[in-house]
């Protein structure tokens, strides 16, 4: 019997399957397009026998265009291939595939037919390809560097990278992924640098992927991914070009989606975290002084809350006599064992961090003013929790912030979690077991198959441009990890342009 | 059987699963035990250790890359099936009774140190699941520990003269080679157990790319464990007079509870504590090692043999619960250790290496 049921059940989605591809081949694509009340089926002539009838979904073409590029031709002559080669536009195709035309009819193509009844048609692209102009990085901004943004829109966007890379050795692999959205997929790399197993290793995953549709970069992302289940992202978006321009001649691959203006880079490493573009912009002994202090501040976010636990909790010896006495005074009325105090004000603070940027950017700010300040003086003066917690919890807020990758900052905002319950536990050694087992997850990952984690196995360049960024002059290599087929990259040493001084003569 | 090439790691990181596998437990407290019979000069002592363990390392390197596999290819080889398989067997159940025995030693700091009502099997649970999920990730994953670790031992080599300078005694060490050559062995003898670790050669062998020429990374390994242990003694004895080591079962620790900054004090705690990191790449080096034996005795995946070998490790530790018993367990964990890899290893090397000359003039 349950045989007889499965069999049944798997007639009944053979039929679903089917159907859709039948139906359309008895009925006439005009019919079915109709439906929708923004196709137009016009006729551009008063006399019924004349010619021509157009096609096209208004809301889907550029009317401007239609009707100074392709309209006026029409009354001209009497076929379509005339029709044709007078129309000053490019992309043209004459065809009867009813399939081609239905698709290329929702591209934002229109079709021209002589009489109603024609299955052989005109197809004349008239898109409306116009989303928004390029702007600033939002999420990513600098202070100095290019200001310029990626936007919605794929063609867009590859213009961008192709604009600073002009070289036929920049490879665009195009493909289409979702069943009901299609979106476009560019697949970029350089062709003589880049890994072949790993631009292999994405165009299989990417072929791979099967989903109704694709509405940003970071579904595709999470698609592709090698651990779904890791909350460090293995593959980072980035809505900054130069970022991008930078990540391709090392040989990392870009990943560009239509309708995203999030770009994927793969594959990285953790320590890429903490690397901003505007590193490259400021003197290189600046460059390290902010990649340490984001660094700094990741391990901040990471263990203060924990430690404070810890050690009120636990190790009270570890804090001097001198130093214990503030503490003490300031969490001598507080009610609470110091867990309770430190989830009580993680939240708060996280329903701050989480409000202020579901609204719009004035209303945000009063927000965080009345978060921050009115409740924070409230909290302390209402005794729940102790002042020097709101100063480390404060301070690890803003140092959760640092790393220069958003997707990063929320991964740091959950592993928090787990180690303030371990430091709960088991004190100094539960803060220790709970960072091991980061550790340990960490060295698990790997994005395309390269380990995820920065150190490990060990590199020595990435001490000149990984954890260390050195002056132009010594990075001599691309990164080992990536395997690129070009080991060197192009670096004229000259250290000190000019003449020598009178003491180097 | 070869290794995937895939699962193979660099040669330089047998330079540092040597360090982690020997720099254990040890480095906090064996300074009493080697000065039991040496006093003053054990750290003469210990390096006469040091170069014993070169050559059984040598030794074991020889024989492994003649027989071209682990200590299972080896007896395999040597025995026949059924006997290769219970000697492996027997060397297979030493590395669990070393992750055992560091598990146990460090649970023991703990509970002395830290927290002193805090169950064993609390530690034990969490330590071998961190374990399970280090080893579950693969040979690469446990190499990555190792060398997480040894970063962590660059750090505590330093802490070796993070010493009080005002209550230094130079003169303590003088007159050098106050004791007899036997008692000097004898000091050597113990400190073989702590400098004990580096035998996971012997299944960590053929995960090595190019194994056979990257031995020096195996010697430097060992030469710098060496210096580690040697400093370690010398500077203790600077600060401890002879007597008074006798009593302290960790001089480390109690040397470290002198140090006190303006903002923190009890450094002692933060070091027990990130000294976490070292006992689990021991463990997860041993019972890694351990449970690869049996996969392949047994023909079975590894999660199998390891799932078991933990849980007999956690109730091992249970039945351990005081002092007077762990010790007589460390003691004869520690002769096992002898008795296995400095007279049985050499042994059958000597038997192979002869076996295979026959069989080359026979040929």
């Amino acid at each position: 019997m349950f045989k007889k049921w499965r069999e049944k059940k798997v007639e009944d989605t053979k039929n679903i399957e089917e159907q859709p591809n039948t139906s359309p081949e008895k009925t006439n694509w005009v019919e079915e397009l109709s439906r929708s009340n923004d196709f137009v089926n016009d006729h551009t002539s008063s006399e019924k026998t004349e010619p021509f009838w157009i096609s096209y979904f208004r809301t889907l073409v550029m009317s401007e265009t239609l009707h100074r590029d392709v309209v006026p031709y029409l009354s001209e002559s009497h076929s379509l291939d005339r029709v044709k080669n007078n129309i000053p536009i490019q992309q043209t195709i004459v065809t009867s595939d009813k399939k081609l035309i239905k698709e290329k009819l929702l591209q934002g193509f229109a079709a021209i037919r002589l009489t109603e009844q024609d299955t052989k048609c005109l197809l004349v692209n008239v898109a409306n390809n116009k989303f928004r102009d390029i702007s600033f990085p939002m999420m990513e901004s600098t202070a100095l560097g290019p200001q310029a943004g990626y936007v919605e829109e794929m063609d867009t966007n590859i213009n961008l990278i192709r604009k600073h890379l002009p070289s036929s050795d920049l490879h665009v692999k195009e493909m289409q992924i979702g069943k009901l959205s299609s979106t476009k997929v560019a697949v970029i790399y350089m062709d003589s640098i880049a890994d072949k197993d790993n631009v292999e290793t994405v165009l299989q995953r990417i072929n791979d992927v099967q989903y109704d549709h694709i509405s940003d970069s970071s579904y595709l992302a999470s698609m592709i991914e090698d651990n779904t289940n890791s909350l460090f992202p293995q593959i980072i978006p980035t809505e900054r070009t130069d970022r991008t321009i930078a990540a391709l001649t090392e040989g990392k691959i870009v990943i560009v989606v239509d309708g995203s203006p999030d770009v994927l880079i793969a594959p990285i490493t953790l320590a890429e975290s903490v690397v901003a573009m505007e590193d490259y912009y400021v003197p290189w002994l600046i460059a390290n002084y902010l990649r340490l202090i984001r660094l700094f501040g990741l391990c901040v976010s990471l263990i203060i809350s924990p430690l404070y636990i810890a050690v009120l909790t636990y190790h009270y010896e570890l804090i001097p006599a001198k130093l214990l006495d503030s503490l003490v005074a300031s969490r001598a009325a507080v009610p609470f064992p110091p867990i309770i105090e430190v989830l009580i004000l993680e939240i708060s603070v996280e329903f701050i961090k989480e409000s202020s940027l579901r609204l719009p950017t004035k209303i945000g700010t009063t927000l965080g003013i009345v978060g921050g300040i009115v409740i924070g003086q409230a909290i302390v003066e209402a005794k729940l929790t102790s002042s020097i917690l709101i100063i480390l919890v404060g301070l690890s807020t803003l140092a959760s912030y640092t790393s220069a990758i958003y997707k990063f900052n929320n991964s740091v905002r959950l592993v928090k979690y787990p180690i303030i319950v371990m430091a709960q536990l088991l004190g100094l050694i539960g803060i220790v077991i709970g960072l091991n087992f980061l550790l340990a997850h960490l060295l698990r990952l790997t994005s395309l198959g390269r380990p995820y984690i920065g150190f490990y196995p060990f590199r020595k360049n990435m001490f000149k441009d990984l954890w260390v960024r050195l002056p132009f002059w010594m990075q001599k290599e691309n990164p080992d990890n990536l395997r690129p087929q070009v080991k060197q990259k192009a670096v004229f040493d000259r250290r000190s342009p000019g003449p020598p001084s009178d003491f180097d003569e | 059987m070869q290794v995937n090439i895939r699962h193979q790691v660099s040669p330089y990181f047998l330079f540092f699963i040597i360090i982690g596998a020997q720099t254990g437990v040890g480095i906090l407290g064996f300074h009493r035990i080697i000065a039991k019979h040496a006093g003053y000069d054990a750290w003469i002592s210990v390096l006469i250790a040091g170069v014993i363990i070169q050559l059984v390392m040598f030794v074991m390197i020889h024989l492994l890359s003649s027989a071209n596999g682990d200590i299972v290819d080896v007896h395999n080889q040597l025995y026949g099936k059924i006997l290769g398989s219970i000697m492996s067997g027997i060397i297979m159940v030493y590395f669990w009774l070393a992750a055992v025995s560091v598990l146990r030693e460090y649970i023991e700091i703990i509970q002395v140190w830290l927290f002193p009502t805090l169950p064993t099997w609390v530690m034990a649970v969490l330590i071998l699941l961190l374990c399970y999920y280090i080893i579950s990730g693969g040979f690469r994953v446990v190499a990555g520990i190792c060398f997480v670790a040894v970063l962590y031992t660059f750090l505590l080599f330093f802490n070796h003269f993070n010493l009080p300078r005002n209550y230094i005694h130079l003169d303590n060490l003088l007159p050098i080679l106050d004791h007899s050559f036997a008692d000097l062995l004898r000091s050597a003898k113990e400190t073989s157990y702590s400098m004990a670790g580096f035998e996971i050669i012997l299944m960590v062998f053929p995960f090595i790319k190019n194994a056979k020429t990257s031995r020096k990374f195996a010697h430097l390994g060992l030469a710098y464990t060496t210096l580690f242990y040697t400093v370690g003694a010398f500077t203790t004895f600077l600060f401890i007079s002879e007597k008074q080591i006798q009593s302290n079962i960790w001089a480390r620790i109690n040397i470290n509870t002198l140090t006190t900054f303006s903002f923190i004090q009890r450094i002692e705690y933060i070091l027990i504590s990130l000294y976490l990191i070292k006992i689990v790449t021991i463990i997860s080096l041993m019972l890694w090692a351990s449970s690869r034996g049996f996969k392949k005795i047994f023909n079975k995946k590894q999660k199998a043999p390891l799932l078991v070998l933990m849980v007999l490790t956690l109730v091992l530790c249970q039945l351990l619960d005081n002092r007077y018993i762990l010790h007589s367990f460390l003691n004869t964990v520690s002769s096992i250790s002898l008795g296995l890899f400095y007279l049985y290893i050499p042994l059958v090397w000597l038997v192979f290496i002869m076996v295979k000359k026959k069989k080359r003039v026979t040929r």
